[in-house]
Order: structure tokens, then C-alpha cells, then sequence
């Protein structure tokens, strides 16, 4: 009698269907851990630069604004110095702030010159030349607004600073952009 | 009679090598699934974190705009289930009352005579255990 060495086709069949089984379990899990770890990375990107821009502006305009200007500072228009007067009047107009040494500066969100479609938080200033706040190329700024209001007389304006950092997505998927929001409000201390 | 020697596995190699195979396999996997997990609540923790912030920045704004608006009939639990937050709930948060159907967030405060203490909570739920991020801070009325 020959003995036949091998596997038979049931063997085989098993074999392979364990395999198919197995191979696409571990792929699953491998890309979910994956897109995870995108997510979680372009979230931390988002925060950083959102509390980094707010942590900058806060600090500049709370210890070094003396007055706000609804323009390159002059002695005409100073405004915020009534109780109940706003600026501006139009949410998208630039404040400017003057410190005590007569420089001022501002803070603006503008378009990305390399991506017309990328807003970022950019400061301009007498003194040096414009700084972004936002400076990964993935990430996005939208409504953001800037405005004073007048406190009581001899008081210091109240600036109150809103804006929404997101991230500039290949994604459709809502759940999936990362998006936070950022608002506060300060008062001059240097007024 | 003799016995041809037949060349392969015994039954014991086979099991062995599949034992080792296995307890491998399930090690990978486990590691691979708390990963993932971990993933997941640092993610939350992120968010969470950051709604806690966005609340102290808003108090903070409250604060700013009129010391007294700020320390009338706040004494006590609120509920900021809202972006951005708002006054309208003067009470612990209920159970559908969530950020994005998820994270709770609730301060308590306690105004002293020029003093408000602030305690911000933002928790969620990861399966079973409850996770919170405390935030803890006083707000004094400047002159």
C-alpha cells in the first residue's frame, strides 16, 4: 500500500479559510489604531494652535494695550471710552491697540498666501513685521472677531475675542474634522 | 512484520505550535484593542480639557463685563450644556444634557465678599467608568 503524503483538499480548505478570517481582522484593527492616531493628532495641532493664539493676544492685550484705535493710532480715534460704545461696527474691521511707548499693534485673520483657502490669526505691528499666531498649514480660522466696548467712565475697555480653529480636511465626514472653539475677554490693564 | 518510519509532526509538536501561535496572536490582539482604547480617551480627555477651558475663559468674560452681574444669584451648581455657555440653567446637569451628547459640564460657585470660587467639572463616560477633568480656580473682583 502507498502512503500518500500531502494535504488533502479539506485541510487546505480550512487552512485558508482560518487565514482569511485572521488577515482582514488584523488589518481592520491596524487601520482603525491608525486613523485614531490621525485623529488625535490633528485634534492636539488644533488646541495647540487655538490656545497658543489666544494665550498671545490675551497676554499682549491685557499687560501692553493702553488704548484702542479703530485705526493706525492717532489722537482722533481713539474709541471705547464711553460706557455702551462698541467697536466696530462691522465684525470683520481690525481694532488696534496702542502700547505706552506710542507702537501699536493688531490682529487680523487673513489668507494663507501659499492657500487662499487657509485663514490664519496674523498680528501686524508698528515695529515688526506681521507674525502668524496660526502657523500649521492644516489648520484653519473662521469667525474671527474682534471688538471693544466701553465700561464705565474711566474705566478700562472690555475687548472681547472669538474664533474658530478647524482643520483643513481631506475628510468629508463630519465627525471626523476636528473643529474647537475659542472666546474670551479682557480688560487693558495698562489703561 | 516491519514498519515503514513515516517523517512528520506528532499530535504534541502540532498542539504546541499552536498553542505558542495563539497565545501570541491573542497578546498582539489584546495589546492592539487597549491601544485603541487608550486612543480613544485621550481623545476625550482632550476635549474635555478643552470645554473646561472654553467655560473658565467664558466665566472669566462674565467676570470682566460686571463684577456684580457676575456675583448676583450665582451662589450654587450650574448646568453649561451650551456653546457657548449660557445662565440658563441654574441646576445640576440632567441626563440628556450634554456637549455633543457626551461630555457634562457643570461649576459650582460660591461668592465670598470679593471673592468667587470657581469649580468647573467636565466628565464622561468611557464604558463604565466615569471620567472627569476638575477645574478649580477664584475669580477676585478687581478695582
Amino acid at each position: 500500500m502507498k502512503k500518500n503524503f500531502g494535504f488533502t483538499l479539506i485541510e487546505i480548505v480550512i487552512v485558508i479559510s482560518i487565514i482569511a478570517v485572521i488577515i482582514p481582522t488584523i488589518f481592520a484593527i491596524i487601520y482603525s489604531i491608525m486613523r485614531e492616531q490621525v485623529k488625535i493628532f490633528t485634534l492636539t495641532q488644533v488646541k495647540r494652535e487655538g490656545d497658543n493664539a489666544l494665550n498671545i493676544m490675551t497676554t499682549l492685550i491685557r499687560n501692553s494695550a493702553v488704548t484702542v484705535h479703530s485705526g493706525p493710532p492717532t489722537d482722533n480715534n481713539v474709541v471705547c471710552t464711553k460706557s455702551t460704545e462698541t467697536w466696530p461696527l462691522n465684525s470683520t474691521d481690525p481694532l488696534y491697540f496702542q502700547d505706552r511707548y506710542g507702537d501699536w499693534f493688531s490682529f487680523i485673520a487673513v489668507s494663507d498666501a501659499q492657500n487662499q483657502e487657509r485663514y490664519k490669526i496674523s498680528s501686524d505691528s508698528s515695529g515688526l513685521n506681521d507674525v502668524d499666531l496660526t502657523s500649521f498649514s492644516n489648520t484653519n480660522v473662521q469667525d474671527f472677531k474682534i471688538s471693544c466696548q466701553g465700561t464705565a467712565e474711566n474705566s478700562p475697555p472690555l475687548i472681547s475675542i472669538s474664533y474658530v480653529i478647524n482643520q483643513l480636511s481631506q475628510t468629508n465626514r463630519e465627525e471626523d474634522i476636528a473643529s474647537l472653539n475659542y472666546q474670551t475677554k479682557v480688560k487693558l490693564r495698562m489703561h | 512484520m516491519k514498519y515503514k518510519k513515516e517523517s512528520g509532526f506528532t499530535l504534541i509538536e502540532v498542539l504546541i505550535v499552536i498553542t505558542i501561535l495563539i497565545v501570541f496572536f491573542v497578546a498582539a490582539m489584546s495589546v492592539a484593542v487597549v491601544n485603541l482604547k487608550n486612543l480613544d480617551s485621550s481623545r476625550n480627555k482632550i476635549l474635555g480639557t478643552r470645554y473646561a477651558e472654553e467655560l473658565l475663559e467664558w466665566l472669566r468674560g462674565e467676570k470682566e463685563t460686571s463684577w456684580e452681574d457676575f456675583i448676583k444669584d450665582k451662589d450654587g451648581i450650574w448646568c453649561f450644556n451650551s456653546e457657548p455657555p449660557n445662565w440658563n440653567r441654574h441646576r445640576a446637569c440632567a441626563e440628556q444634557e450634554k456637549i455633543n451628547g457626551f461630555f457634562t459640564r457643570e461649576a459650582n460657585l460660591t461668592p465670598g465678599s470679593n471673592t468667587v470660587s470657581v469649580d468647573i467639572k467636565v466628565s464622561w463616560y468611557e464604558g463604565a467608568n466615569k471620567i472627569e477633568v476638575p477645574l478649580l480656580t477664584h475669580f477676585e473682583e478687581i478695582k
